[in-house]
């Protein structure tokens, strides 16, 4: 068969069909990236922290880094939160300085909330964390007849993940200072 | 390593190796931030990478071959790359001004 009859014989369906589903299958492998990949910051950071309890870590030195490229220009506090079996509130007081941050990040590495200190006043930041089916249960203080208080809470749909404070590190003058205000930092279950 | 501070209100500057891990050194010493950073009078600052202790902003690289730098900057107002133009300013060069 020459190459003329190769070409009117052959399936065109099937040469066209078959890049076309390399293409789905490499799009599809890139959006599964996050929830295949091995060794997750989460899986490395889950095994050391206790649950819906704030922990402040260690300064990080060579060799005792919990994650790779995480700098130690700041001194962090984390919380690995559990919302399944109830809501979880988290509190924490930013200090006027610049460089303090609160973030709560999901499994998968997503941003779900992130606020970060404002010169002048402290930021007052009340989160409760509640699971995504029971988010309409009114678990807010308001529908539970307590008053605000400081600021309004807001609510996250996030079953699990881990909450982060950061606090810069100015140096070794103020490091009793930046992790006084990290250990007031609270993550805690609570029920409905 | 040359910049001017971005403007935003914290920075910093650290020093990895190839994969990732801050390098050893007696100065204990992996990152400056805004906080830490020695300022030329006009605001700019040159930061020293090198294994021997360097004047002025010295980030120590030990024996690592490859180095990664992570340039983090924090802004509640906005992304750095979202302001407008003007507003912007460029991240900081790097130099190879010796190979030993």
């Amino acid at each position: 068969m020459n190459l003329p009859d190769r070409f009117k014989h052959a399936n065109w369906q099937l040469i066209l069909a078959a890049p076309i589903a390399a293409g789905i299958l490499h799009i599809c492998a890139t959006l599964a990236a996050p929830y295949l990949t091995a060794a997750s910051a989460y899986s490395r950071l889950a095994p050391a922290l206790p649950v819906n309890r704030m922990q402040v870590l260690n300064p990080f030195t060579p060799g005792a880094e919990p994650l790779p490229f995480l700098s130690p220009d700041a001194r962090y506090a984390m919380c690995r939160f559990d919302a399944s079996n109830g809501p979880v509130t988290v509190a924490a007081i930013l200090p006027p300085d610049p460089g303090w941050m609160l973030a709560v990040i999901s499994p998968q590495g997503d941003n779900v909330y992130a606020a970060a200190s404002t010169p002048g006043r402290p930021t007052l930041i009340s989160l409760v964390l509640v699971p995504s089916e029971e988010h309409f249960l009114g678990v807010t203080p308001e529908a539970r007849g307590i008053a605000r208080d400081t600021q309004p809470p807001v609510a996250i749909a996030a079953t699990q993940g881990v909450v982060v404070v950061r606090g810069p590190d100015k140096g070794l003058s103020y490091r009793s200072e930046v992790e006084a205000d990290l250990k007031r930092a609270r993550c805690s279950a609570r029920s409905f | 390593m040359d910049g001017r501070e971005p403007g935003t209100s914290w920075w910093s500057l650290s020093v990895f190796d190839d994969r990732g891990e801050l390098i050893s050194n007696a100065a204990q010493r992996y990152a400056f931030t805004s906080q830490s950073i020695a300022l030329r009078p006009d605001g700019s600052f040159a930061v020293a990478l090198a294994r021997d202790a360097r004047p002025g902003n010295w980030l120590p690289t030990g024996g690592a071959g490859r180095l990664a730098l992570v340039f983090t900057t924090l802004d509640p107002s906005a992304p750095l790359l979202a302001k407008p133009a003007e507003d912007q300013r460029p991240l900081p060069e790097i130099r190879r001004v010796q190979c030993r």
